[in-house]
């Protein structure tokens, strides 16, 4: 088994390259750091959903309008609209990374405050979600202040709260994954597509074709140090999160497999494109033009669910949706998603199946 | 003597074009075999032939006794190869050039003798792609010799090096040859092949016109000794021509070298020394010429190799 003579190899090489250094680990490092400033710490919404179950057909009562009109004119509220079919609780948790919460006026809302009975309004949020206590204090002012206007005899209105049970998510904790996994696809494709036609343009490969090393040898050596680098990056992504944004997810078996699938279907990538292509310049320009519209599609940067249906369909083609999609939910919330798992094994066994296929250990 | 190498018929074919037609040769243990030849005459395709890594279209080659196609695993761990335009790992240092090629073998030379040999110790630490291009050149024998192999397959190894660092190319291979190993050359350099083959074949395109000892075959095609006369005033040469021929020297004929001067070619050092001796009474300038492997070629291709490789 020569494959290990080969990962050392290609690590050493790799190592001795500053360049490559900085755009495999330091620079996606950068970018959490980055956009854990931009992002983490700020902010990121505090959009509030109504389900106002106190209506007349679709008009609502009298007080729940101006209940729904007191919120609307805090400053710090943005109020948005939830219809009565929708079960609140499970829009909470379709909503992961949107840190949304549902106000629930109930039915009876009008008639139970002008009887003079107490009136339940719940406010449902994600548990952990760190802008919660906020825009619960905020629609208690607005119903104590309520309470004062409309009845001056004592406080009719109760807000009590409820959280469904996801933990906390936060836009690191989005981020981490998603720059995690277009790394891993960029190394994969661009380095390993540029090294490859690089050792071929050298003459390099043809001095290893010579020793007793097979394609498959060579093949799997490329592959083992891709999954070394990728996890060599993930741990350093990690470990940065951790210091500058308590980012406190740590590495399952679920996300080992995604990061090590990964490394494997875009290593594949990139040697299909270095050896298919044997021009330096051409198969870097190739594997450009494949690796960035890939990332910044594949909802690495954005939610794909912000995107138009077109791209939306374009990103579910692509192979770095499944992988970043497929990890955020390992590393997030410790899920083993089979759909996005499926995706990123079947594009390794077909990115590795071409490349041993496009991988010529004789030079005819 | 035991053939370590055998070629019967080998022919190679791109589409229409054979590159290769129909060579058969057999290389000794112990000795330095050479192909030569000028660009595109089939040089490279013989020799990766027989290094496993392009495969013939007809023909039988065995290496070591093994299959060239059937049986490349067993014959790649008993070669070495300097690849064509080889370049090594540019990033890694010399020493560890040397020790990844190394760790791709069941078992290697001790790579600090094998640089102290070669003087390439001094500069282990530096980065392949800082050094000069004799020493590069030198690294990737290194690389090439590390498994200890029984042949040493060298493409053209002094291509596109200056005079220096040809000059110490071939004295690494000097040592190379005097170690007893089995050595394949391919080269368009002349010299490089008279200072250390022992047997040459020489190839235009794709076809083999002789191969043999290279004192044979110089005896044979070389042509006789020249001694030319260095003289770029014509009429100053027909002067010369004239009182040479009234010394009616035997067997002597006038050459038709405008360039060099006039050169007159003569059999045997006999008569090279009796026309040398009436050179220097009347006080002429000239310089003798043995016949050499170029003249071989100049004979068999009617052409010359130029420094680039072309027949001209």
């Amino acid at each position: 088994m020569k494959v290990f003579p080969v990962t050392k190899l290609l690590l050493k090489n790799w190592m001795r390259n500053k360049s490559g250094v900085f755009f495999t680990v330091l620079f996606p490092i950068m970018l959490i750091l980055i956009f854990g400033s931009i992002f983490g710490q700020s902010k990121m919404s505090y959009t509030v959903y109504i389900q106002n179950k106190d209506a007349f057909g679709r008009n609502p009562t009298k007080l729940a309008k101006e209940f729904i009109d007191a919120l609307n004119n805090t400053t710090i509220l943005k109020i948005k609209k939830l219809d009565v079919l929708t079960n609140p609780k499970d829009f909470v948790k379709d909503h992961l990374f949107r840190n949304c919460r549902v106000i629930v006026i109930p039915r009876g809302f009008q008639d139970n405050i002008l009887r003079g009975k107490e009136v339940d309004v719940e406010v449902i949020g994600r548990k952990g979600d760190p802008y919660f206590p906020l825009v619960k204090e905020a629609v208690e002012t607005v119903a104590c202040n309520f309470n004062l206007r409309i009845s001056r005899s004592g406080e009719v209105i109760n807000v009590s709260s409820s959280f469904t049970t996801e933990k906390k998510v936060t836009t690191i904790d989005y981020y981490v994954p998603s720059i995690l996994a277009a790394f891993i696809m960029v190394n994969g494709v661009i380095s390993v597509a540029s090294s490859t036609a690089e050792f071929r343009s050298k003459g390099v490969m043809k001095k290893v074709m010579t020793a007793p090393v097979s394609k498959y040898e060579w093949i799997a050596g490329n592959l083992l140090q891709q999954v070394l680098l990728a996890f060599l990056l993930t741990l350093a992504m990690i470990g940065v999160a951790k210091a500058a944004f308590n980012f406190n997810r740590f590495l399952d078996c679920y996300s080992i497999l995604f990061i090590a699938v990964g490394a494997v279907a875009f290593c594949a990538l990139g040697l299909l494109i270095g050896n298919a292509v044997g021009d330096v310049e051409a198969a870097s320009g190739m594997a450009n033009a494949i690796a960035f519209p890939m990332m910044f599609l594949s909802g690495a940067f954005w939610p794909v669910e912000l995107m138009p249906k077109e791209l939306q369909f374009i990103a579910k083609i692509m192979p770095l949706y499944y992988l970043q999609n497929g990890l955020r939910i390992a590393m997030v919330y410790g899920k083993f998603n089979s759909t996005s798992f499926a995706g990123i094994l079947v594009s390794a066994i077909v990115f590795v199946a071409a490349a041993v296929s496009v991988t010529k250990w004789r030079v005819d | 003597m035991d053939k370590i190498i055998e070629v019967k018929n080998l022919v190679k074919k791109y589409g229409d074009f054979t590159a290769v037609n129909g060579l058969t040769f057999d290389v000794y243990r112990g000795e330095t075999f050479s192909i030569i030849g000028p660009n595109g005459s089939g040089k490279t395709t013989t020799v990766e032939i027989l290094e496993c890594i392009r495969a013939p279209t007809s023909g039988e080659v065995k290496v070591l006794g093994y299959d060239v196609v059937k049986e490349d695993k067993k014959i790649k761990k008993r070669i070495g190869v300097l690849p064509q335009d080889f370049d090594a790992f540019d990033r890694l240092t010399v020493e560890e050039n040397v020790r990844v090629i190394g760790e791709m073998y069941d078992s290697s030379l001790e790579v600090r003798e094998l640089l102290e040999e070669f003087g390439l110790w001094e500069v282990r630490k530096r980065k392949y792609g800082k050094l000069s291009g004799g020493q590069k050149r030198k690294v990737g024998i290194c690389m090439a010799i590390v498994n200890d192999p029984e042949i040493v397959f060298l493409d053209e190894p002094t291509t596109g090096l200056d005079p220096k660092a040809r000059e110490e190319c071939w004295s690494v291979l000097e040592k190379l040859k005097d170690s007893g190993k089995t050595i394949f050359l391919t080269s368009h350099y002349m010299e490089e092949v008279e200072r250390l083959g022992d047997r040459v074949s020489i190839l235009y395109r794709g076809k083999m016109l002789d191969v043999g000892d290279i004192e044979d075959l110089v005896s044979r095609y070389g042509g006789g000794i020249k001694i030319v006369i260095k003289a770029k005033d014509l009429k100053y040469i027909k002067a010369m021509v004239d009182t040479l021929g009234e010394m009616s020297v035997d067997n002597g004929r006038v050459g038709a070298g405008r360039r060099e001067g006039v050169t007159f070619i003569v059999e045997s050092k006999e008569e090279a020394l009796e026309l040398a001796s009436k050179l220097i009474d009347i006080g002429v300038e000239f310089e003798i010429k043995e016949p050499s492997l170029e003249d071989v070629f100049l004979h068999l291709a009617e052409g010359v190799i130029n420094e680039r490789g072309e027949l001209v």
